[in-house]
C-alpha cells in the first residue's frame, strides 16, 4: 500500500520535502508512520507533532489504508 | 476562503449587506511591525477551506447571526499589510462580536495555516 504525506511548517524544513510517499503495510497505523519519520529525522522529536488523515484531524491508532492522504505538521498559526 | 490576493473590507461588507441584518462585525488582522520585515504565510489549502467552511458552519449554528465570511491570505506579507479578515453579519451587535471573537479564536486553533516571520537579517522563525 501507499499513503502520501505531506509536510508543512518546520516539518517540512527539518524533512527537507513537501510531500513523500510511503510503502505502508496492511493494518499500519498513524503511530506507525510517526515512528518511521522520527526514525529517519530525528529532529522531529523536537517538534509537537500534529498530525492529519485525509483533510481531519487524526488519532494515533487510525488504520492507514491504501492511497490515504497524510499531514504532519506543528502547531498552527493562523490569524 | 484563502487567498494570496489582498482584499477590501469595504468590498466584504458591501457584499455581506443584507435588509435583515443591522450589525456587521470586522475582524482584520495587519502583519505588525515587531522588529520584522514581513512574514510568509503558509496553508494546508485543501484542509483549511474545509475547516474554514465547518468554521462558519459552526458559528451560523451557535450564534445567532446571519452570514459569516472568512478570508486568510497566503504567501509573502510585508508590514502593514492584512493578513485575514473576518465579517459577522446579525440583526444585533451583541450576537455578531461574539461570533466574531468565537471565529478568530477558533481559526487560531484549528486551522492548518503557519505564519514564518521573516527578520532583518532574512532568519526565520516560526
Amino acid at each position: 500500500m501507499k499513503v502520501e504525506v505531506q509536510f508543512f511548517a518546520r516539518c517540512r524544513e527539518i524533512v527537507g520535502a513537501k510531500q513523500k510517499v510511503l510503502e505502508v503495510e496492511e493494518g499500519m497505523r498513524i503511530k506507525d508512520i510517526i515512528d518511521t519519520l522520527i526514525n529517519e529525522y530525528p529532529e522531529l522529536k523536537n517538534v509537537k507533532l500534529i498530525v492529519s488523515l485525509n483533510h481531519k484531524y487524526a488519532e494515533q491508532e487510525e488504520k492507514l489504508k491504501d492511497k490515504d492522504e497524510v499531514a504532519v505538521f506543528p502547531p498552527v498559526s493562523g490569524g | 476562503m484563502i487567498t494570496e490576493e489582498d482584499f477590501s473590507i469595504d468590498e466584504l461588507v458591501k457584499k455581506m449587506k443584507k435588509p435583515e441584518i443591522g450589525a456587521i462585525v470586522t475582524f482584520l488582522g495587519v502583519v505588525r511591525d515587531e522588529g520584522i520585515r514581513g512574514m510568509e504565510v503558509d496553508v494546508y489549502d485543501e484542509m483549511a477551506e474545509e475547516e474554514l467552511e465547518k468554521l462558519e458552519r459552526d458559528a451560523l449554528k451557535k450564534f445567532e447571526v446571519e452570514a459569516v465570511e472568512i478570508v486568510h491570505r497566503k504567501g509573502s506579507l510585508k508590514v502593514g499589510e492584512n493578513i485575514v479578515a473576518i465579517l459577522v453579519g446579525a440583526k444585533h451587535r451583541k450576537e455578531a462580536f461574539r461570533a466574531c471573537e468565537y471565529l478568530i479564536d477558533e481559526l487560531k486553533e484549528r486551522v492548518p495555516i503557519w505564519k514564518k516571520e521573516l527578520n532583518e537579517k532574512s532568519e526565520q522563525t516560526y
